[in-house]
């Protein structure tokens, strides 16, 4: 009752002084909007960051590569194979907690490319139908990916990237031409891209198989000697697609790995999760300075609300005395002092809010950014809540004050 | 019955070395019905008493019985609520809040007895009957006369059925006219039975009430039943 009375008793204070009020909200307004501003542009940001993660495959992606063999083992380094295909189908078959295995041939070098009177240098790689799955982010634009049956019938097939299909070809369909790497034929199946890049991709994707017996069959070196066939692939990518099994999956793998490699540990695993935790504190040190200058704003904020009324207290000491002489408790006093303060708040919380929103909209009207500002609803809360908080702890000294204030004196004040 | 009953009440203020007896052993009972003045010139004390006697304030010693109870030595909680429910203020200079109107000014001392809406209303408005002024509950104390913000202080001190009424130089900042139509309302509270005690400078004044207390420095001098002089009945 004497709550609800005081809401709008105070509200009446406040409507009464709109300019004051107004300029003592000011500090919660720009605390409250730059809270909400920059939790939209973290959460932008780190909903940006996760879906350029998804799409590189997400932490569910592995990569097995050839790394030095360390010092101790030194002395059996020549029988050091390097990540092979005889890696793939033993991890095939013997790790069942491993979705996907996908070998990636390099053959030396760019690869010469002729279509017609045209030419390019280009990489090529010799790869199976997983390299899709764990590519994600590319997509088939025309004809049709690399299959099983390609790699048994060791067919000389490519799968071109745009840009290359675009340079060779012009307006031409690149599908079913025969075009020339390193003087071998192949045909043209299909075309791939990254929507994302768009017509930036120029890879030439092989069967694996035909890849090793074809641009891969020698490695000559730059004085002139052959230094056989390629054997060692570029690497292998896995996809887990239990995260709960994740380490499980790569323990599997890298017994499986030390067996296929003599215990030469010649290979590392590399995770998404050092991007992951990258880009975590990325986003993190980002809020938290965002935080820190919006704190400061609200704790200027909360000193106005403080200086104003202490001010107030100073016009009122009389209606205090009024209202002490007519049966208030020094409680009621505080109550009501604390309302007014945290009503401020409240309305400069609610005023900031729009300001924040406003800020937001601003900003991607004029310049938007990479990733667009995302306003949650425990960022609002956060950000209001915040606001009301520290109303309330500003209006406690004035409102101790005035509840100690004598009745006598308050009466007698002029 | 005695309402108020005050046994060598002394208030002393310790104002750097020097001690101030602002009011020096007084004893008095106050009848419940009775109309009284208590008269003194400025720094006689008066203010001092009105304010013991208003539990606005705690005697350096001695007792101050209000209704029965003892509360010379009572807490800021308790004489708060003794303030709320058993006496009422007239002050000279009206005390209304500005920026409530009328009725909720005279509502005030209900909202902080508790009493709900539906309640205050009522009887704030039966206050303001009392005193002529329901007709203009809705205005603010700005928009309206001296005489009229004095009515309106008046059903204020009313609402909570006080046992005691204490008015400060009520018809002070009024002109005479209008103080004596105040000083008739207080009259006619009297006639209705409510005890009320003006405190006052102004000889005239105490004239009007049958009992009169004369303070001189913190000490009463004079404490007068007489035959009250009407204006009346004065020609």
């Amino acid at each position: 009752m004497i709550l609800f009375r005081g809401i709008i008793e105070g509200f009446r204070e406040i409507m009464a002084n709109r300019f004051r009020s107004i300029v003592t909200m000011s500090g919660i307004i720009m605390g409250v909007a730059s809270l909400m501003i920059m939790f939209a542009l973290t959460e932008g940001m780190s909903v940006g960051f996760q879906a350029g993660l998804t799409e590189y495959g997400g932490l569910q992606r592995v990569e097995i590569v050839n790394e030095p063999v360390p010092v101790e083992e030194e002395e059996i380094k020549d029988r050091s194979p390097g990540i092979t295909y005889a890696d793939v189908l033993a991890l095939r078959s013997s790790a069942p907690l491993v979705d996907l295995v996908s070998p990636e041939l390099r053959p030396p070098g760019w690869q010469v490319v002729t279509y017609s009177n045209k030419q390019i240098w280009s990489p090529a790689s010799g790869v199976e139908k997983e390299w899709l799955s764990v590519n994600p982010y590319f997509v088939v634009e025309e004809g049709r990916f690399i299959t099983d049956f390609d790699q048994v019938r060791m067919n000389r097939v490519v799968v071109i990237g745009k840009r290359t299909a675009k340079t060779l070809f012009k307006l031409e369909s690149p599908l079913g031409k025969t075009i020339l790497i390193q003087g071998q034929p192949f045909t043209v199946i299909g075309v791939v891209d990254d929507p994302n890049i768009p017509g930036r991709s120029n890879m030439l994707l092989i069967p694996i198989q035909t890849c090793r017996i074809t641009l891969a069959s020698a490695n000559v070196a730059k004085d002139g000697t052959d230094q056989g066939p390629v054997t060692k692939l570029a690497h292998i990518i896995l996809r887990i697609n239990d995260l709960s099994h994740f380490q499980e999956a790569i323990n599997q793998a890298h017994s499986i790995l030390e067996k296929t490699h003599d215990n030469i540990h010649d290979f590392g695993f590399q995770t998404q999760e050092e991007w992951f935790e990258e880009t975590d504190r990325v986003v993190a040190a980002t809020r938290m300075s965002g935080i820190f200058i919006a704190a400061l704003s609200l704790v200027v904020g909360g000193v106005g609300i403080t200086n104003i009324m202490l001010a107030t207290i100073r016009q009122r000491i009389r209606e205090i005395g009024i209202r002490r002489a007519v049966g208030a408790q020094s409680g009621d006093i505080f109550v009501m002092i604390l309302i007014e303060a945290t009503l401020l708040a409240i309305m400069g919380g609610g005023l900031g809010l729009l300001a924040g929103w406003g800020g937001i909209s601003l900003l991607n009207a004029l310049a938007p950014p990479d990733d667009l500002p995302i306003i949650r609803q425990w960022a609002l809360l956060i950000s209001f809540g915040s606001a009301v908080l520290v109303g309330t702890i500003s209006g406690l000294y004035p409102a101790i004050r005035a509840a100690k204030l004598n009745p006598v004196e308050a009466l007698k004040y002029e | 019955m005695a309402i108020i009953e005050l046994q060598s009440v002394s208030k002393i203020y310790k104002m750097e070395q020097q001690e101030v007896r602002a009011l020096d052993g007084i004893s008095l009972t106050i009848e419940a019905g009775e109309y009284l003045s208590i008269i003194g010139p400025s720094g006689s004390g008066k203010s001092t008493l009105m304010h013991l006697v208003g539990c606005l304030d705690n005697p350096t010693s001695g007792k101050i019985r209000i209704d029965g109870i003892d509360v010379s030595k009572a807490s800021n909680t308790q004489l708060s609520k003794i303030r709320n429910q058993k006496l009422g203020f007239v002050f000279q200079s009206f005390n209304l809040l500005p920026r409530l109107n009328v009725l909720e000014n005279v509502e005030l001392p209900l909202v902080y007895s508790g009493l709900h809406a539906g309640e205050r209303k009522k009887r704030a408005l039966a206050a303001l009957t009392a005193v002529g002024l329901s007709d203009r509950r809705h205005h603010r104390p700005s928009q309206l006369s001296g005489g009229q913000n004095q009515r309106a202080a008046i059903a204020r001190a009313l609402v909570n059925n006080p046992k005691l009424i204490l008015a400060d130089e009520p018809t002070g900042a009024l002109d005479s006219r209008t103080g004596e139509n105040i000083l008739q309302l207080f009259r006619d509270l009297h006639a209705q039975g409510h005890t009320v005690a003006l405190v006052t400078h102004d000889p005239k004044i105490a004239a009007e009430t049958p009992r009169s207390i004369r303070i001189l420095d913190g000490k009463i001098i004079e404490d007068i039943r007489q035959t009250p002089v009407r204006p009346d009945t004065k020609t």
